[in-house]
């Protein structure tokens, strides 16, 4: 059974009354989710915090809900806007609302932004910028792939033409790279 | 699936699959797995953990996949808790049917907020029922810590509040998870469940703050000039009483101090109120401002009996094992956490138990 098609059935039990269902979307989606969630606003407490809020209301309407064709973007929907509510909670002022609410989807954080965007320590945030820069841009196309996707090494080497081998290695060299400067 | 060599080296079990997975916690196999693997190399503990924080930092803080889904189930076991508790009249409140009942309120927003005030303002502003409510409403629950180092208390609406030496909070009559306010003078930690509709707040002398996230702590020091507010994650509101209008909205890892020792006329604000940022331990790197809370507790292939001792002192709440074989159960690990409940939460994980909290006692069973 193809991924979207569990999630329909999943989507139909969910609304029948079935709560592992519930739980079987959850497992299902929780990366993609989350990812989806720190594109928009690189704060991981409020993106999990969002990603459970959007199960836990789903149960509650589980009746008033109709079928639907595509799960996955039924639910990234509803993440953005629990996000956006959330942050307009927390302050009205809040410039990143007012950034989602006009540029929509357009302006996703990137990759880098997202991760030095994470880290409190502002030591730890240059240092990330600098060992960044010194990788090759391929380096760092197969960390993202490999860390913030979460493809196995076979995946990447067939995104990328290139043999496990050699997409190991060149995971392995970048975070040598990695290490040595955030030691 | 081989687990490495015990002479690894980092970089190749940060680039190892099935350790990634691990550490973004997909399944409770690998779970069980890794944690073997780690406990039977303890001289390799601090490598390992370098591992984790690499891959942690590269996985953009995914977070583990177990651990937020026990959250999520969690928060259906909350709503079904705050459900009864608000259309009932029950008066034994157990909060914790298990462990993160209070789910959205830790992840969401967690705040810490330090608060020291002046011994000058607390005659007069202090007990605000005696001004404005009738004589009954005194009869509102009150904490009080006193000689002991740290005393633990849960309320009603799942918030967890340690409180410091010598440190009093007093609740407002029928306090509730719809009514959720407070009076405090001392120090306190406040792990509060975050609800949009039902704020909550804690008043002082000085100032009124709100908390718009859920985790906070407060110290409040009676012979200090100053009113210190914390915050380590989340958000809160600060409201002057003194000048009504007044507030300050703080964000992560900013405090704000609050000094009115130069009274003169015209007031300035930039010199009465002033935000800064935190101050972190050398050691840890954690807010100084919380260090007083925070408990490093080396656990090595204990029973959880011993570790409920130690834990039952260092909070201050009485911890009941129910069952005899859990008392049993041998846990080793460093656990650093600012409160009874995260470090329980953290201890689950390994064995699982179930535990309940009542306002002072915490239960465990099977």
């Amino acid at each position: 059974m193809l991924p979207t098609e569990q999630d329909r059935k999943y989507w139909e039990q969910m609304r029948l009354g079935d709560k592992n269902a519930l739980f079987g979307l959850y497992n299902n989606l929780y990366f993609h989710l989350i990812r989806f969630g720190l594109k928009i606003n690189s704060d991981d407490e409020l993106v999990k915090d969002c990603v459970n809020q959007v199960f836990l209301n789903l149960w509650d309407k589980r009746t008033r809900l109709n079928p639907v064709e595509n799960v996955k973007s039924y639910l990234m929907t509803s993440l953005r806007r629990c996000m956006l509510d959330q942050l307009a909670y927390i302050d009205r002022t809040n410039l990143a609302v007012n950034k989602m609410g006009n540029d929509e989807a357009k302006n996703e954080l990137s990759y880098e932004d997202i991760i030095i965007g994470l880290q409190q320590d502002e030591e730890i945030k240059n240092k990330l910028r600098i060992a960044i820069a010194q990788l090759t841009p391929r380096q760092f196309e197969l960390i993202q792939l490999k860390f913030f996707e979460g493809l196995s090494y076979e995946q990447i080497a067939e995104r990328t033409s290139q043999t496990v081998k050699t997409a190991y290695n060149t995971v392995y060299d970048a975070i040598k790279v990695l290490r040595k400067i955030l030691k | 699936m081989q687990l490495p060599q015990n002479d690894f080296l980092i970089e190749e079990l940060i680039c190892n699959d099935s350790f990634q997975e691990y550490c973004l916690g997909t399944s409770v196999e690998k779970h069980l797995l890794w944690e073997d693997w780690i406990n039977n190399l303890p001289e390799r503990a601090s490598d390992i953990e370098n591992a984790k924080k690499i891959v942690n930092i590269l996985t953009a803080k995914q977070g583990s996949r177990l651990q937020q889904f026990k959250d999520l189930k969690n928060g259906f076991k909350q709503k079904e808790t705050l459900s009864l508790l608000l259309d009932g009249d029950t008066s034994e409140k157990t909060l914790y049917q298990t462990s993160r009942i209070f789910y959205n309120y830790i992840s969401f927003a967690a705040a810490a907020v330090i608060i020291l005030f002046s011994i000058y303002f607390i005659p007069d502003s202090y007990l605000p029922f005696k001004k404005t409510q009738s004589g009954k409403d005194l009869s509102a629950s009150v904490f009080f810590s006193g000689a002991a180092l740290r005393k633990t208390v849960i309320l009603t609406d799942g918030t967890v509040i340690t409180l410091n030496k010598n440190s009093e909070v007093r609740l407002i009559k029928n306090f509730n998870p719809a009514k959720r306010e407070l009076w405090l003078k001392g120090e306190a930690f406040f792990e509060v469940k975050h609800d949009a509709s039902h704020p909550f707040t804690v008043h002082t002398s000085i100032n009124d703050i709100k908390v718009l996230g859920t985790s906070f702590n407060v110290k409040a020091c009676v012979e200090s000039p100053v009113v210190e507010t914390s915050l380590i994650q989340g958000s809160v509101q600060v409201k002057s009483k003194i000048y009504p209008g007044y507030t300050v909205l703080l964000k992560p890892g900013q405090k704000l101090l609050y000094n009115n020792t130069n009274t003169q006329k015209g007031p300035d604000f930039k010199k009465i109120f002033i935000v800064s940022s935190l101050e972190l331990a050398h050691a840890d790197h954690k807010p100084k401002e919380i260090q007083w809370l925070r408990n490093q507790m080396i656990i090595d292939n204990e029973p959880l009996a011993l570790i409920a001792e130690k834990l039952q002192k260092w909070y201050g709440i009485e911890i009941y094992i129910a069952d005899n074989e859990v008392k049993d159960y041998r846990y080793s690990g460093t656990f650093e956490n600012e409160s009874i409940i995260k470090t329980l939460e953290a201890l689950q994980i390994a064995y699982p138990f179930e535990f309940k909290a009542t306002q002072n006692r915490i239960t465990i069973s099977k």
